[in-house]
């Protein structure tokens, strides 16, 4: 009866191990999309760590957790990217990074909504971030995107605050490709 | 005045082009120098939009330019001018053509390589014709701040040769040209 009620527990239990997924960094895509003049441009930050636990049978065991390096940023701008790394934009000597961590995530649609935490230049605001997992056996391919201000973190300080030259709304996004562990 | 070129003298529309051409020429290069002194700010993105923008229009009007040369026969060089003097009259013509368009281009280029999109005085955003790379900027770059000083010895010798031509030669080389004289 006890060894019974034992293995009940763990086929019980076994559905709330949500997967932990291994981000394979070379086929994966993080970065923002800003504009300056009205034109828009795209960076991606070459390094992050991500931790990601998900299954979409078990949404409330599920989350991710991801630390961006910010001076890993690049534009294909190396003025631009010393540029970001200064005190008046993500200022990296204070703030070295920036992070997106889900307090929860809901299945919408055919895709996902996280509700996150996002930390950026020591600012943290709570951001509803949609986005869409592709699962094929051991492979998954997570995508999304969201918009934020950059001054309400205050990335854009003095002369930057104004929007007449760098927008106000960045797109930030990411295209992750992950296997199971 | 006519609007197309004569034998004797440039109709109104090829001197409206080359004034116009003369005043972007001279607004793109005070704004260059005047940039290089800016530190990094708004300022300093407004004006180098500025630049481009006046730039993208030099070749636009370039564009214009050749084509109504295509189709105006430019008034004939003074009968007693020597060969040497036309070829070198001539091959400095083509190479201010080439300098009205490639220069912009070389611009146009690097704002691309450098994954800055170049913005027409902010009506529209231009495509990008070159991939990101960080080292075609420092090429572009370095051709770019280089032909600037070659064009502007080229433009010396334009005004020079004009007003040698006008006062040593007494021809019509420089009149022909002026906005209100009637030739």
């Amino acid at each position: 009866m006890g060894r019974l009620f034992a293995l009940l527990v763990i086929l019980g239990a076994s559905p709330a191990w949500a997967t932990n997924w291994t981000v394979t960094q070379d086929q994966s895509k993080l970065g923002f999309e800003a504009t300056q003049m009205g034109a828009s441009f795209e960076g991606q930050f070459k390094e992050f760590q991500a931790t990601i636990v998900f299954d979409p049978e078990n949404l409330a065991d599920s989350k991710v957790d991801i630390i961006i390096p910010i001076a890993s940023v690049d534009t294909q701008s190396a003025d631009r990217d010393s540029n970001i790394a200064k005190p008046e934009w993500f200022d990296v000597a204070t703030y070295p990074e920036a992070r997106f961590m889900t307090t929860s995530i809901a299945k919408e649609g055919e895709g996902y909504v996280a509700t996150a935490e996002l930390t950026m230049r020591g600012v943290t605001k709570v951001v509803q971030l949609p986005f869409t997992v592709d699962i094929e056996g051991q492979n998954a391919t997570a995508a999304g995107d969201v918009t934020v201000v950059r001054q309400d973190f205050g990335i854009g300080q003095g002369e930057w605050v104004a929007n007449a030259v760098v927008g106000g709304d960045v797109r930030i996004f990411f295209d992750l490709k992950a296997t199971a562990q | 005045m006519p609007l197309r070129n004569n034998d004797k003298s440039y109709g109104s529309v090829a001197k409206l082009l080359h004034w116009s051409m003369f005043l972007a020429f001279a607004a793109v290069y005070a704004i260059a120098i005047y940039m290089s002194y800016l530190p990094m700010g708004p300022s300093l993105f407004e004006t180098i939009t500025l630049h481009k923008s006046i730039g993208l229009l030099i070749m636009g009007l370039a564009l214009v330019r050749i084509g109504w040369r295509l189709f105006n026969k430019s008034p004939a060089l003074p009968a007693d001018m020597p060969m040497h003097e036309r070829f070198i009259a001539h091959a400095a013509h083509l190479a201010l053509y080439a300098i009205m368009i490639g220069m912009p281009l070389s611009g146009w280029a690097m704002s691309s390589a450098a994954n800055f999109p170049a913005s027409f005085f902010g009506l529209f955003t231009l495509p990008s014709i070159m991939t990101p790379s960080k080292e075609a900027v420092d090429l572009l770059k370095a051709i770019h701040w280089y032909a600037a000083w070659g064009i502007g010895a080229l433009i010396l010798a334009h005004v020079g040769a004009a007003l040698k031509h006008h006062f040593i030669n007494r021809d019509t080389v420089l009149s022909r040209m002026l906005p209100f004289h009637k030739g």
